[in-house]
Formats: C-alpha cells, sequence, structure tokens
C-alpha cells in the first residue's frame, strides 16, 4: 500500500530543510522553454553536481527575477526508518497525489520528488546516485517538470529536433525507429540541436515552436559505433547506454529554441533520399510515444501533436549505410522550406 | 456475432482519439495499441463520438451512401463488435442517444466495408515499460483550448 501523502511530503520538507541548513549552495539561473527558472543544488560533497549538466545550455544569468519555478537538489542517505517512504514499490515509479492534485510526489529508485504547482517549486532528494535509470541522469525531473510546463502552456512530446538557418525539424517515432540516429546523424553534419528524446512546444505568436529543454542523448552501442566523434562528448555510460553532451560536444551547435518547419518520418530502407508523407503518416508517428505514459492529459497533447501535424509539411527520411547523407538531406529540406 | 444495444460511446477514459482529414486516429493509452479507420470507418466513429445507438449509426450511413441497410447493419456489427473488443467502445443502455446524429462534412463519396487497422508495436515497448501508477490521479485544470467532449 501506498504511504500516506502527508507522510511523505512532511519527511521531504524536514530533510529538505536539513540540508539547506547544513549545505553551500549553489544556483543556476536558467530559461526553461522561455520562463525563468531557479536551480539550486544543496551540495557540499560534489556528488550532484552533474544535475547542472543537462541544462547548462539554458543558462542564463539575465533570466528576470523572480523565477516562475525553483528546482532545490540535495542528497543524503534516509535513516532506515524512513525507507518505506522513500522506497517506490513499482521500479517504474510512482505517482502520489496530494487530494486536491496541486502537489505532486513522484518516487523512482533512488530519487524521490515533490512538484508543487502552485508555488512554483520542485524538490528532489537524491537517495541514491546509483540506483538512477540512464533516463534520469540524462534527463534529470522531466517527469514532474512536464506537467509544470504543460501547467505553463509548454507540452513535451517524444522526438529528435534539430535545425538550419533558424527552421526546425522534428524526427518523429518509437525507439528503435532512427529517430536517435538521425539525429546524431544532423549534429554531425553540424545542424544545431535541440533534443534527442523529448522537447518542449508551445504556439507563440500564433507559430509552433521547439524548446530544448536537455542538452544530453542517450545513446545505445550501435549508436556510438556509427558515431564515434560523439565520444568526445561522452559523459556517462549508465545501463548499458552512454549519455552524451552535445553542448560539451558541439557548444556552438546548441540552440534554445526554433520554429518548426518540417516533420521527418526516418525509415530505414538501406538507401537515401526523401519523400513527402501525409499528415496522417505524421501523426501516427508523433503521438503513441508522445502520450502512452505520459502524465499530460491525453487529448491535450493529442490536439497539439494533430496541430503539427497538419500545419507543418511531414517526409519519409530513407536512411541507408551512409549517415552523412541524411545531415545533407535535412538541410536542403529546411532550405527549401 | 454479439448483438449490439445501448448508446455507444468512445471509452474517453482509456482512448485517446482525433480525427485527421476525416481518418480516425485512436490510442489506447493502457495498452499503447493505437488503431486507424478511414473512409466510412471515420464516419462510423465520427457518429459514436456523438453518442449514438448503433441502429441510427446504421440508418445514417445507409441514407448518406444509398447502400442497402442489410449490408452496412452486417458491417457495423463487426465493426462495432471489434471496437468493443479492443475497449475502444463502451455501449451503455440506460443512456439518452445524440438526438440529431450530424454527418462529418470530409466524408468519402463511395461506400466501402470500413476497417479497422490496427497497430501493436508501441503496446510492446510499453509492456517492458509500463506508466507509473498513479497518473490518472492528477488533477488537471481545463483550458480553453482543452477538448470539452
Amino acid at each position: 500500500m501506498l504511504p500516506r501523502f502527508s507522510a511523505i511530503s512532511g519527511l521531504l520538507t524536514s530533510v529538505r530543510e536539513r540540508a539547506i541548513r547544513s549545505s553551500t549552495r549553489v544556483s543556476r539561473r536558467l530559461s526553461l522553454a522561455g520562463r525563468p527558472v531557479e536551480l539550486d543544488l544543496l551540495d557540499d560533497e560534489g556528488r550532484i553536481s552533474w544535475v547542472t549538466e543537462p541544462f547548462v545550455h539554458l543558462e542564463n544569468e539575465s533570466a528576470p527575477d523572480p523565477p516562475e519555478l525553483t528546482i532545490r537538489v540535495w542528497a543524503a542517505e534516509p535513516a532506515s526508518s524512513d525507507l518505506d517512504v522513500v522506497e517506490p514499490e513499482n521500479e517504474f515509479g510512482e505517482l502520489i497525489p496530494s487530494d486536491d492534485g496541486r502537489v505532486l510526489v513522484y518516487r523512482l529508485p533512488g530519487i524521490i520528488s515533490i512538484l508543487d504547482r502552485d508555488r512554483g517549486t520542485l524538490d528532489a532528494w537524491i537517495v541514491d546516485v546509483s540506483r538512477l535509470t540512464s533516463g534520469e541522469r540524462a534527463r534529470p525531473g522531466q517527469f514532474l517538470l512536464t506537467v509544470w510546463l504543460s501547467d505553463h502552456g509548454v507540452e513535451v512530446v517524444h522526438g529528435g529536433v534539430v535545425s538550419h538557418e533558424g527552421k526546425g525539424a522534428v524526427f518523429a517515432g518509437m525507439s528503435g525507429a532512427g529517430k536517435s540516429s538521425s539525429t546524431m546523424a544532423c549534429v554531425e553534419a553540424g545542424l544545431g540541436f535541440l533534443g534527442d528524446d523529448f522537447v518542449g512546444i508551445e504556439r507563440c505568436d500564433g507559430r509552433l515552436v521547439i524548446h530544448s529543454l536537455f542538452a544530453t542523448c542517450s545513446l545505445v552501442p550501435e549508436n556510438l559505433r556509427r558515431f564515434p566523434e560523439l565520444e568526445k562528448g561522452s559523459w556517462v555510460v549508465k545501463d548499458d547506454k552512454t549519455i552524451v553532451s552535445i553542448a560539451r560536444r558541439a557548444p556552438d551547435q546548441m540552440v534554445r529554441v526554433v520554429p518548426v518547419h518540417a516533420v521527418l518520418l526516418p525509415r530505414i530502407t538501406g538507401s537515401h533520399g526523401v519523400e513527402r508523407a501525409t499528415p496522417r503518416d505524421a501523426l501516427l508517428r508523433l503521438a503513441p510515444s508522445s502520450i502512452v505514459r505520459r502524465p499530460v492529459p491525453a487529448g491535450r497533447l493529442l490536439r497539439v501533436l494533430r496541430e503539427l501535424a497538419t500545419e507543418v509539411p511531414a517526409w519519409w527520411i530513407d536512411c541507408g549505410s551512409d549517415s552523412s547523407k541524411i545531415g545533407a538531406d535535412v538541410r536542403s529540406l529546411l532550405e527549401s522550406q | 456475432m454479439m448483438e449490439l444495444e445501448g448508446v455507444l460511446r468512445p471509452n474517453r477514459e482509456e482512448v485517446a482519439a482525433e480525427v485527421l482529414d476525416g481518418e480516425a486516429i485512436l490510442i489506447n493509452l493502457t495498452s499503447g495499441v493505437y488503431y486507424s479507420m478511414d473512409g466510412v470507418g471515420g464516419v462510423v466513429w465520427s457518429l459514436i463520438d456523438q453518442g449514438a445507438e448503433i441502429g441510427a449509426i446504421v440508418d445514417r450511413i445507409s441514407d448518406a451512401f444509398g447502400v442497402a441497410r442489410d449490408r452496412v447493419e452486417t458491417d457495423l456489427q463487426s465493426l462495432v463488435s471489434e471496437l468493443v473488443r479492443e475497449n475502444l467502445v463502451t455501449s451503455v443502455e440506460s443512456a439518452d442517444p445524440s438526438s440529431d446524429l450530424i454527418m462529418p462534412e470530409d466524408r468519402p463519396a463511395e461506400y466501402e466495408t470500413p476497417k479497422l487497422l490496427t497497430y501493436r508495436d508501441m503496446g510492446e515497448l510499453l509492456a517492458l515499460d509500463p506508466p507509473a501508477p498513479g497518473l490518472t490521479d492528477i488533477r488537471w485544470t481545463e483550458r480553453k483550448d482543452d477538448d470539452k467532449s
């Protein structure tokens, strides 16, 4: 049986206050989807300095005050009496909301977080960094950030995003469809990078734009072999994936926000080329992996994806053995838009 | 084939749906399986979305396409049985049907037997990484642009 919400939030509050009193605070000002965010690490021993890595491209000391979201992160070993409160019963995570749904606790192996949607605070207690998943290392706080962003009009969708001359292209498809390798091929060809797995989408001045959320990508060994240069940005190996920081590998190619001009549907055919796709093709590839498992109302997400599929042209990108051609194809496509 | 009675409605608890250029795209949020129905299938979904008894749907489609009622009834009994089996629609005996079914404007010119296309690839991935329990407990402030249906 899940512990009561009040027991968890009470414990988190007391541990956080202890960390605030006893730790040195290191602060970063970020622009997250254009919103001012403060990221505070309560960390004397350097155990959690890595948390800033996926957000390094969003740092912005000129971000307005006060922040719309304050994120506080600390690491501490729990007392044995607190283990049943911090430890998830489900290895894939659990969400425990307050009665009014305005405060959410999210438990994962190695970390427990709490989002106060009204106060604009996200507190994360790293209980055991060695148990964090590769997803949580590459995209810290993604689950609760997805909720906060949606509350502020930005939806998180599943896709890789690159850009050229201020025009963005979204690679859509489920894991294994060629999305990551296509995105990496574009990065190696010199295109701008906004994300490999999850990005934010929002309508600004009547136009759909993509916001970069994380500077990292998780590569399976096969993709690392295909793009050996990416190892220069290699950051950590976890769960048989190498997390690469594109901000380390190619800092000049990091892009924070871009209007969308194309949806790209990779297909592995053995040859290279592009072919026009239909909005239906685009939606069938954008929607399932963006909607299933996400904490946001499915109807809201599906509607945004429908708008994306109908407002920008979609293209099949045929992927063969020469990945350099993918970058050239995408560059040409975006130049023609 | 089961005889279906009652008012048919989309299973909004578990299914997200959009109609794009007359084609219904449906996603079962629990299983990860997704579906599409174009042509007459898209029309059927649009009518189910309004809340209708299967007999009324048969009548509207038979009239709209000039096709024998028997044929439409056979086809729709088969399709709707599949939709119920896949948990995409529910049938509620006590509900009030929509008083005036509106046919979608972008419908095909000719009648063809409607088909449900099923894609199970996402479902296989989901089985390895299921959703976190408690997802349905988040309360959302309704936004102006939220689907109110």
